[in-house]
């Protein structure tokens, strides 16, 4: 086991080194540069902020003086935030990010698993319709139509709710929470559901059965664990998307998180804000990603380490 | 149901009169049927746009603006004047089109890249599995700005992004599935008898991932769709005067309080749509799995 | 071991906890200093200034969020009356000016101090311009100050002494600038952010004084001269600055406190408005159909200001169809700009007939281009093309937003109609619709531009040969000449006539095709007083104040 992650966690060092190298490339190649705008820059104060910035040496000198600074975890100053650095951006970002992001896979995986069961267990009746249709709106109203929606009717008309802000009043993170919740609380359900009926129909269940132990033990004890399996595969990349994709969400509900900087970096071209949070989502990604592989793992024994070797 | 053979292997040995079967426990599960007959029109609808739609999509009525439904214009018209109805049914188009070729490209994708890696394991997994954890890890939005400056625009390319961003999940569910199986007893039987490799990989493990693939499937079309206006904004895809459901649903929440009607007629459509094609999914997936619980 | 409850009813008790944990969660959070009561007896006014600043030092920033902060934190030599945009003193309190209207002599207020109580001079101002100038500050708005003996000189690193510049500190209280040419428009320059003053030694003890990006500006750090000053700074959500005391005309100030937000989402500032989380916005964006419904509903909420911008389309004159004057003309004049107005854009705008946006004092283009169909398609035909036959295939350039993409399907719509011609659309993100308009890869591009100050210059400049925001690859060396004579006159009647002059040729040769001129349209609580409307969309906050009157 521990072998296992030590060696997941040395192949993490090439597939970030592929990353950052692509990356630099595919922003450099990249039509608009920083500091392009509606008004031009004249050339020669062009010229200066290209030096400034480290442009105007060969791509491959920039290339190399980044990968040094990097080592010595600096990610550089931010070319669109004059006065901050890219590390101080993403610090600041972040805490408001994992927060929502949080909420939102507990909101998540509360209602996607209860549906999800509930479903599996009574497989086409009107419960399992009933489950699987609340759970399909989650996927049918994007969360650019879902968050507005919610505002308008928690926030405007019934006026339970703020509009908008994070950590400024007692009950803001709710909307923000559920919007984000609901989208992945769908695939959620249905995944469990799946995966569920696929356990349910397996041959120890069969066993159980004809051994007479009540249907709440069986789906609780013995099939929950590997109807899980799908879900578990699926959160692993999942909570990373939803860190870095979160950005509709925090641009609907004015959070300072993360996601609008990864988004807004790219629009604005800040080269290394760009690759800054570019490399700590590939870090989120190999991390969840890793651990989504070692519960799978540990939820279905027929997947052994060995086979991985 | 009466088929209940303990043996997985040897469903796949009568496999024809399966498909058969599977085709009609599918036509005795009503919302199915629905389901199909619903995306059936809506292919339809997509196909005789013009034979059916009323107005020209670009038609532009600058002095009416945007109306709510009346006689004339059944779903309303949008800010320009434009009829809403004749917009929806020419958006089904795109997105339809969209949904089809982009799921195919991910489907395939995703589908052999899983199977490979699940099936095979080893020094293999690791690598297939960690170009997909770079390509997860990649800023979109930088990645297809280049795209079109590369392949400029054009529509394939729409499908080939939207297709190789979604194939991804795809190819991590399916390994994961294939392990599984790949691990179970009878696989050994079928290795133990001598079967070739393609022949194990099609007729005896694909087949038992179909399920959750079907599921998966379905749950990736309605990303797909709203994808697409995201591309549009980025310049890839549609073009106006040309009309998708993302689009229409993402200019309608704009105005969601002054023009509701330019908000419910996209939604709706859309979510019939999508409700239709996950139950005949799901109706798929119950009917091909023989062994789904159905006391 | 993964914690398997045994009854469903655990399972849902399970659910209840992770529940309730969300919910304290929740809690912890702290509760809103602000309530509505509060904030009229304390003076705090909450605005929305659209996007998260890129910094606050008035050198570097070009952008209008920073602006309207830097108005709060900084001044100038002088700064303007809100209602009428004449100069009024501000760090100098009076001035005497040549005849040639080359030689200024600003008397610096006495008793002037910074935010941090240490004494501002005559020499700050020269500091503060020559860091300006500085060449590796690279300041983009260096160029407002072009028209001083040799800062141009200085500015481009041939010239290292900067006692050769026409900017001297005579005494404590007194400032020399000498220019090498007559610019009626210089008193309002000295209001512009990047000719604002700065604290020398809190800028060095954060670096050189061509370092971009330090940490001076910071809210620790940041030392600043205006009647407001920084107190909190969280990035992508609020800026609050609090009354400066130490500011020459403290008694003025009404405001205890300004929050600036940086809300981008359009739908999101109107709802924070509508449910009173901010009293007013800033960027005089709000969204066309929301214009309309506030002015019905709730008139007084809302302020429609004309401002110096123009909304305009341009023609790639470097290359065919567009090359030829005659095809030009036809697709200009083929532009029902009322209809457009009334239409599509809305909120009041105007249709425009020609560069320069209404709203600079003695100057009305007399220049004219309108909507003729017929004229059009003569104009078409004449240009070989009779009835569109022939017509080669064109597209409209745009980045994607509503409003463009809105205009260019009715332009695409109206073309087809008048001039039988078929024009597809292609919209680009920022960026890349920059590049393409910047390398001339386009037939027709749409594209905005806002004055810097109230002067024909501020519009006409730009279509001078040679000049970098002159993307339409039009050069006319007539044009030129008028524009070089009219930027050394002093007589402003003889000034605004070579513009006019210069003007009727840009119309009459149309590499642009003008389409409405810009409104700003901001929210405005009624209980927000001292508020303006003017053609700057200025809005200085030293002298609001709430009140429910």
């Amino acid at each position: 086991m521990l072998k296992f992650i030590l060696f997941r966690i040395l192949q993490a060092i090439p597939v970030l080194l592929i990353v950052i190298t692509v990356t630099f490339a595919l922003v450099h190649a990249a039509p608009g540069g920083p500091f392009d705008s509606e008004k031009k820059v004249s050339p020669e104060i062009l010229k200066n902020l290209n030096e400034r910035y480290n442009l105007n040496a060969p791509v491959y000198e920039e290339y190399l003086d980044y990968l040094s600074s990097l080592l010595q975890g600096d990610l550089g100053p931010s070319f669109k935030y004059v006065n901050r650095s890219v590390t101080e951006m993403i610090l600041t970002g972040l805490p408001s990010t994992l927060e929502l992001g949080l909420y939102a896979i507990m909101i998540a995986l509360m209602i996607g698993i209860s549906a999800g069961l509930l479903a599996a267990v009574r497989p086409n009746t009107w419960i399992d319709y009933v489950c699987m249709s609340i759970s399909m709106l989650g996927i049918c109203l994007p969360s650019f139509l879902m968050g507005p929606l919610l505002v308008v009717v928690f926030g405007i008309w019934l006026e339970w709710l703020p509009v908008s802000g994070w950590g400024d009043s007692r009950w803001d993170w709710v909307l923000p929470s559920f919007t984000l919740g609901f989208a992945y609380a769908a695939y959620i359900a249905r995944l469990t559901r799946g995966g569920m009926l696929e356990i349910l129909s397996q041959d120890f269940i069969r066993t159980a059965r004809a051994k007479g132990l009540s249907e709440a033990r069986i789906v609780l004890k013995h099939a929950l664990k590997g109807g899980l399996l799908p879900v578990v595969t699926f959160l692993g990349p999942a909570f990373a998307g939803l860190l870095s994709g979160s950005f509709i969400i925090e641009t609907i509900f004015q959070i300072p998180g993360i996601g609008r900087l990864y988004v807004q970096a790219a629009f604005n071209r800040d080269y290394t804000m760009i690759m800054g949070t570019t490399i700590f989502f590939s870090v989120l990604i190999v991390v969840f990603n890793l651990l989504s592989d070692i519960i799978a793992a540990t939820l279905n024994p027929r997947i052994s380490y060995q086979a991985k070797q | 149901m009466t088929v209940d053979s303990p043996l997985p292997l040897h469903q796949y040995q009568q496999g024809r009169s399966l498909w058969q079967d599977a085709i009609s426990r599918l036509r005795q599960n009503r919302l199915a049927v629905f389901g199909f007959w619903v995306v059936t029109c809506f292919i339809l609808i997509a196909l005789f746009a013009d034979l059916i739609a009323p107005y020209s999509y670009e038609e532009q009525n600058l002095d009416l603006g945007a109306s709510p439904p009346s006689s004339a214009h059944w779903f309303g018209t949008d800010t320009l004047g434009r009829d809403l109805f004749t917009r929806i049914l020419y958006g089904s188009r795109v997105s339809l089109l969209v949904s089809f070729l982009s799921t195919v490209v991910a489907l395939t994708i995703g589908v052999l890249w899983g199977t490979v890696s699940g099936y095979f394991g080893g020094r293999l997994d690791m690598i297939m599995m960690r170009i997909v954890d770079i390509l997860y890890a990649l800023p979109f939005t930088i990645f297809i700005i280049l795209l079109m400056v590369v392949f400029g625009r054009n529509i394939y390319l729409l499908f080939i992004t939207i297709g190789a961003v979604e194939w991804l999940t795809m190819a991590r569910i399916v390994r994961s599935q294939v392990m599984s199986i790949r691990n179970q007893e009878y696989i050994d039987a079928v290795i133990s008898m001598g079967l070739s490799r393609p022949r194990i990989i099609f007729r005896h493990i694909l087949p038992n991932i179909l399920g959750p693939v079907i599921v998966y499937t379905t749950l990736t079309i309605p990303g797909i769709i709203l994808l697409e206006s995201f591309l549009s904004f980025l310049g890839l895809g549609v073009q106006p005067p040309m009309s998708s459901w993302g689009s229409l649903i993402s200019s309608g929440v704009e105005t969601m309080e002054e023009y509701p009607w330019l908000l419910v007629f996209p939604s709706l459509t859309l979510s019939l749509t999508l409700f239709s094609l996950n139950f005949l999914g799901d109706g798929l997936r119950d009917a091909i799995d023989p062994r789904s619980a159905r006391e | 071991m993964v914690f398997i409850p045994s009854t469903l009813s655990r399972v849902s008790a399970c659910s209840a906890i992770i529940l309730l944990v969300v919910l304290l969660a929740g809690c912890n959070k702290t509760e809103p200093e602000s309530n509505n009561k509060v904030i009229s007896h304390q003076q705090i006014l909450r605005v929305n200034n659209g996007l998260e600043p890129q910094d606050l030092d008035p050198h570097i920033t070009t952008g209008i969020p920073e602006y309207y902060i830097q108005l709060s934190l900084f001044e100038g030599l002088v700064s303007k009356n809100p209602q009428t945009l004449e100069p009024v003193p501000a760090v100098a309190e009076s001035w005497e000016i040549s005849d040639d209207q080359t030689h200024y002599v600003f008397h610096i207020r006495k008793n002037l101090h910074w935010s941090n109580g240490e004494a501002i001079t005559a020499r700050d101002v020269v500091y503060s311009w020559k860091r300006l100038l500085m060449p590796k500050l690279a300041s983009e708005y260096a160029y407002m100050l072009e028209a001083v003996v040799n800062a141009r000189a200085f500015n481009k690193g041939e010239i290292s002494d900067f006692t050769s510049v026409g900017i001297k500190a005579l005494d404590d209280n007194t400032l020399e600038v000498t220019l090498n040419k007559p610019v009626p428009y210089f008193l309002q320059l000295l209001d512009h952010q990047s000719t604002y003053i700065v604290p020398q030694n809190i800028i060095e003890s954060f670096g050189k004084i061509d370092d971009r990006g330090t940490a001076w500006t910071r809210p620790e750090n940041i030392v600043s001269n205006g009647p407001f000053r920084l107190k909190e700074w969280t990035p992508n959500k609020v800026i609050v600055v609090e009354r400066n005391p130490a500011y020459w005309d403290a008694a003025a100030v009404k405001l205890d406190e300004i929050h600036y937000y940086a809300v981008d989402n359009k739908q999101t500032e109107e709802r924070m408005y509508r449910t009173g989380q901010i009293d007013m916005t800033l960027d005089g964006q709000i969204l066309t159909d929301k214009i309309e419904v506030y002015q019905q509903q709730q008139p007084d909420h809302i302020h429609l200001t004309p401002f110096l911008g123009t909304y305009y389309y341009l023609f790639n004159t470097t290359r065919p169809p567009f090359d030829n004057v005659l095809v030009r003309r036809a697709f200009s004049m083929a532009i029902d700009r009322d209809s457009i107005t009334k239409n599509v854009v809305k909120g009041g705008r105007k249709p425009a007939t020609a560069f320069t946006a209404p709203g600079i004092t003695g100057y009305t283009p007399r220049a004219n281009i309108h909507f003729d169909p017929v004229m059009a398609k003569q104009l078409l035909a004449e240009a070989g093309y009779p009835d569109g036959k022939g017509f080669p295939a064109i597209s409209i350039l745009y980045n994607t937003h509503n409003t463009h993409r809105n205009v260019a399907t009715t332009l695409q719509q109206m073309w087809k109609e008048i001039l039988n011609v078929n024009v597809t659309l292609i919209n680009q993100e920022w960026k890349v619709y920059l590049n393409s308009r910047e390398t001339g890869d386009y037939d027709i591009a749409r594209a905005g531009w806002l004055a810097d100050f109230a002067d024909p210059t501020s519009f006409l400049d730009m279509f001078e040969s040679g000049n970098g925001n002159n993307h339409t690859g039009w050069s006319n060396p007539e044009y030129d000449h008028l524009i070089t004579l009219a930027n050394q006159t002093a007589n402003q009647t003889e000034r605004f006539e070579l513009f006019q002059q210069a003007e009727q040729i840009l119309i009459d040769e149309s590499p642009v095709a003008p389409i409405y001129y810009e409104m700003s349209a901001n929210l405005v609580n009624p209980r927000v007083k001292g508020i303006y409307p003017n053609a700057l969309t200025y809005h200085p906050f030293k002298s609001v104040y709430l009140s429910d009157d």
